[in-house]
């Protein structure tokens, strides 16, 4: 919803953004492990703790993955990723989710250090940033 | 002001709203009617899969739901069997409302920007679905639609350049014309409505309708017609729209003069104080109500008709709560998560959201 919008929650959105700018990635090094596998773990955001689970595989075609999020299981409710980037220890992804305002957009970014993962993700529908925080996740959960 | 001195306000002020003081109505023997006691939630259709986000309840028996990702469900016997049409090509859009006139006719609606936006019809209980509408207008984004009668319904956008869209049917969904601008209020820069629970239009037997904004920043209204769409008022409610992402998300209507609306915010930033407000005059005023404890924005609302006191049901991704005494105090139901309510009756309160739908269930009456 909402063509408007965009340019008229500019101010906000943008006072939303330098708000995230400060939020600093977990610096997680000295990776030992792929990011490939099933990770399942917990969003801190200003909407509160939400289930936060995502699988991640390396196939002949390049990374593929599903994720989800506010559900407690991944199964039958996770979506397939967009723009899904792996690159050593870091990893970056979208999903999208319905909201209110028509289709959320979900980024997730982050870093795994062995079987833990940390980083930032961000929830916005039209332009306009709904949420924003950080999530930690173990692999092998969800 | 006291939180005790607050809700005594918030007490009073509905009493004189809804006209019973806050207390049960006299039964026919002349002592207080009971209220509905202990309501709890029946999943009659887990799906982890989808999301449901609008009910439309046919009769005891017949409910259809709509939901995301081509999401379409119909029982025909209370919840306790499903069938789910799928609509050729619409497999991968939101279906924000639907309207259903029987277990064989319903339409749905689906919401997006330009043509994303549609109403598919069926007559055949979902084995076939045709496209009655689809908007070409790439400013447009529709989010709720209802019906007066087998032929007369309309359909609502969010606006544009000052200007809702509105679109109208008189031929049973065949061809669909926008309303004239002119007889519409003017929109607030960026007003719309969200396409929460399918409730943000609702209509009436006789040519009553209704629309509810926000995302405004300045104000949230409801905006009402008499007949049949031909004219239009507007009038300011007490929740607040601090922002594009707070307003009015839902209204639910009991008779032509007894309705409820909700809202707030989806930003954390979002302050909305007032989430419920409460009218007796068929939408000309509103009054607020004591606060759902909800918090965020809710979803969805439902006044229940027949209830033996007013009551409300009102439904967030946090949960839901009920109230017995017109939206001077709330209750916890449970806080599973739910967008979309409807009711028919103390019978029949039907919710959607993530992963199921479900029946709301009251103690038997002692």
């Amino acid at each position: 919803m909402m063509m408007m919008m965009v340019t008229k929650m500019a101010a906000t959105r943008r006072r939303l953004l330098a708000g995230g700018a400060l939020l600093a990635l977990p610096l997680l090094t000295a990776s030992t492990a792929s990011p490939e596998g099933r990770w399942a773990g917990v969003t801190a955001m200003a909407h509160g703790a939400l289930p936060l689970h995502f699988d991640l595989t390396s196939e002949a075609n390049g990374w593929q993955g599903r994720a989800i999020l506010g559900q407690t299981d991944l199964d039958g409710a996770g979506v397939t990723v967009d723009s899904l980037r792996v690159a050593g220890d870091s990893v970056r992804f979208a999903f999208a989710l319905e909201s209110p305002m028509g289709r959320a957009h979900i980024h997730v970014e982050g870093a795994t250090r062995g079987d833990s993962a940390a980083g930032t993700i961000s929830l916005s529908s039209q332009g306009v940033v709904l949420d924003q925080g950080t999530w930690t996740a173990e692999r092998g959960g969800g | 002001m006291t939180r005790g001195a607050t809700r005594a306000v918030v007490a009073s002020a509905v009493a004189v709203v809804v006209g019973c003081g806050g207390e049960p109505d006299a039964g026919d023997d002349g002592t207080a009617a009971r209220p509905l006691a202990e309501p709890s939630w029946e999943v009659v259709l887990a799906d982890s899969g989808a999301l449901a986000i609008s009910v439309s309840i046919v009769d005891d028996t017949t409910v259809w739901v709509s939901g995301g990702s081509g999401m379409v469900a119909r029982t025909v016997d209370g919840g306790a069997t499903w069938s789910r049409p799928v609509v050729a090509g619409g497999e991968d859009l939101g279906f924000r409302d639907v309207h259903a006139f029987s277990a064989d006719e319903a339409f749905v609606l689906s919401i997006g920007p330009g043509t994303d936006s549609r109403i598919y019809r069926t007559a055949d209980g979902g084995a076939s679905w045709t496209l009655a509408f689809q908007n070409e207008d790439p400013n447009a984004f529709f989010d709720c639609f209802s019906f007066w009668d087998r032929q007369r319904g309309f359909a609502f956008s969010d606006s544009h350049e000052g200007e809702f869209t509105l679109v109208r049917t008189v031929d049973g969904g065949t061809t669909w014309s926008r309303i004239d601008p002119a007889v519409v209020p003017d929109a607030r820069p960026g007003e719309g409505a969200f396409a929460s629970s399918g409730t943000c239009v609702v209509t009436r037997p006789g040519g009553l309708g209704w629309f509810v904004t926000g995302a405004s920043g300045v104000d949230t209204r409801v905006v009402a017609t008499e007949d049949y769409g031909r004219t239009w008022s507007e009038v300011v409610t007490p929740i607040a729209s601090v922002s594009a992402t707070s307003g009015v998300f839902s209204l639910s209507m009991s008779d032509d003069r007894s309705g409820v609306i909700v809202g707030g915010g989806l930003a954390p930033e979002d302050s909305v104080p007032v989430d419920a407000a409460v009218t007796a005059d068929g939408g000309r005023t509103w009054t607020a109500l004591a606060p759902t404890g909800l918090g965020g924005a809710v979803y969805g609302v439902a006044a229940v008709p027949d209830a033996p006191t007013p009551t409300f049901v009102a439904v967030s991704p946090a949960g839901s709560v009920w109230s017995v005494d017109g939206g001077a105090s709330w209750r916890r139901i449970d806080t599973r998560d739910y967008w979309t309510v409807a009711a028919a009756g103390p019978d029949a309160v039907w919710a959607g959201g993530r992963g199921h739908v479900s029946r709301l269930r009251f103690a038997p009456s002692r």
